[in-house]
């Protein structure tokens, strides 16, 4: 859309109220919005304020405090707030590193069980399609280990996006050209829908990585946790609150793969390194 | 079958805070609701990981109040711990605020300090204008040296006329002259 929307003004909130607003956001998300990204939440919010017939910003975090008891406006407000860019092949290399070295290195050290791998935040699912495909190309192992891969995020949106399948040219662009010939069917307007076995074989699922509660259904039962691109929203404590949420998700002796940049202190002392040909992760102790 | 009592499923009752396993000491504080237990866990507790664990948690609880009990910490021998109490502190966000502008006015300068290291974290109005409202009073160079370092990491141009007030009033010390230099470039107006 290239027309300006007159009914959202650019900053019309007073600063204490937005104040207010980023700390309740923060509280529930461990997302930290610098003054940099100011417009872009007062946009946001100037919708969500229309949307509900809010008076004014004070009168719609009262709402959502006290007349949200089911959290619906609150998912919507995430929705509105959440920044969702992610492509197919994002950093292969870590793709390389599951396939080549931590697949195998699972298998070997749990004989006939079933690994289970978690992308989280999976945003629209290039990431946990792109765990899938990189492993039917590159990991035989697959012909006799049971795989299960899950994409979580916070954002419902994305995972109703994430579960039709269908993807921009620009977001498929990294695959290489016989993975997108066999794997999607080409549609309309340059778009591809990956196949119905890949939409099979991936599930999704909400969780709020900074909700303790959201993340307890998921303690101890990841062989590989995926979280890359999230930690940059977070601040150092919200960081540290993830490392330990991320820590109790996995198994012990599976692997946390991060995005480029970003490790943090915390997870020296929870997790020992682990240098792959391809990659750096980090590996929860074996018990 | 005839439905009997034993079929009824229960919730695994979680493990106790006290727990000999330390990996089960840890899910116990993730599962715990209430600060009171957690703070006294915390006294006795040997395993690090557990530690970090419990002001993870304190950091997380909706608990109100939990606040002013996390501000000793800050001044705990053990580096470790008390680089932990600054984030769970942070991560109250808000909540916290008003406990730390109170400790700015602590007798103890390091105490003054520790909640202006913990300020510099916090973005908000009421931390910027407690910081400020301190400046105008401290006399102190090395309590000023961590007031402005905190408003060189959250300070707006609004704070610059109490930086410039600050730097008037200690002229012979080079030091926080430099460090004003800093943090007014830092929040966008230096000279
Ligand atoms: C930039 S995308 C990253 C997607 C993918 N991992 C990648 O690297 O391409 C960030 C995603 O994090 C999600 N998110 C933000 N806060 C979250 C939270 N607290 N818990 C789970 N997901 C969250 C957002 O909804 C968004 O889809």
């Amino acid at each position: 859309m290239t027309h300006l929307s007159p009914a959202l003004p650019a900053s019309g909130f007073a600063e204490e109220e937005i104040a207010r607003f980023q700390d309740f956001f923060y509280r529930r998300t461990g997302i930290q919005f610098g003054a940099a990204k100011r417009y872009f939440v007062d946009r946001r919010l100037q919708e969500r304020i229309t949307a509900t017939g809010a008076a004014d910003l004070r009168a719609y975090l009262f709402a959502l405090r006290h007349d949200d008891p089911d959290g619906t406006e609150f998912q919507h407000l995430v929705n509105a707030m959440t920044v969702n860019e992610t492509y197919f092949f994002r950093e292969e290399y870590q793709l390389r590193a599951l396939s080549r070295e931590l697949m195998p290195a699972l298998a070997a050290c749990r004989p006939g069980e079933r690994l289970r791998i978690w992308s989280l935040p999976c945003s629209t699912g290039e990431e946990p399609y792109s765990i899938a495909l990189h492993l039917i190309q590159n990991w035989p192992g697959l012909d006799s280990v049971e795989v299960e891969i899950t994409g979580s995020d916070i954002d419902t949106r994305v995972l109703a996006q994430a579960r039709r399948g269908v993807f921009e040219a620009r977001s498929v662009q990294n695959l290489p050209g016989a993975v997108l010939q066999r794997h999607f069917e080409r549609m309309s307007e340059g778009r591809w829908r990956i196949s119905e076995a890949l939409r099979e074989a991936v599930s999704f699922s909400t969780a709020n990585l900074s909700d303790p509660d959201s993340m307890r259904a998921h303690r101890g039962r990841y062989d590989v946790i995926f979280c890359r691109n999230l930690l940059i929203y977070f601040d150092d404590a919200s960081r540290r609150e993830a490392a330990e949420a991320l820590y109790d998700s996995l198994r012990p002796g599976g692997f946390l793969c991060l995005g480029h940049s970003e490790s943090m202190s915390r997870m020296s002392s929870l997790f020992t390194v682990r240098k792959c040909a391809d990659a750096m992760v980090h590996q929860r102790p074996h018990a | 079958m005839p439905l009997t009592r034993a079929a009824r499923p229960r919730a695994p009752r979680p493990a106790p805070l006290d727990h000999p396993d330390p990996a089960q000491r840890r899910l116990a504080v993730a599962d715990c609701s209430l600060a009171e237990p957690l703070f006294a866990r915390l006294e006795v507790e040997g395993d690090a990981a557990v530690r970090h664990a419990i002001l993870t948690r304190l950091g997380a609880l909706e608990e109100a109040g939990l606040e002013a009990r996390l501000l000793p910490l800050l001044a705990s021998e053990d580096v470790a711990l008390r680089q932990d109490a600054i984030l769970a502190l942070r991560r109250r966000g808000g909540a916290a605020v008003p406990a730390l502008a109170a400790q700015l006015a602590a007798p103890e300068p390091d105490l003054r300090i520790f909640a202006a290291n913990v300020l510099e974290g916090c973005a908000l109005p009421d931390a910027r204008a407690a910081l400020t409202a301190r400046l105008a009073e401290e006399a102190d160079a090395a309590v000023c040296l961590a007031l402005v370092e905190a408003l060189a990491q959250i300070g707006t141009p609004r704070e610059a006329p109490a930086l410039l007030a600050l730097r008037a009033r200690f002229a012979e010390e080079p030091c926080l002259g430099f460090a004003i230099a800093i943090a007014l470039d830092q929040m966008g107006s230096g000279a």
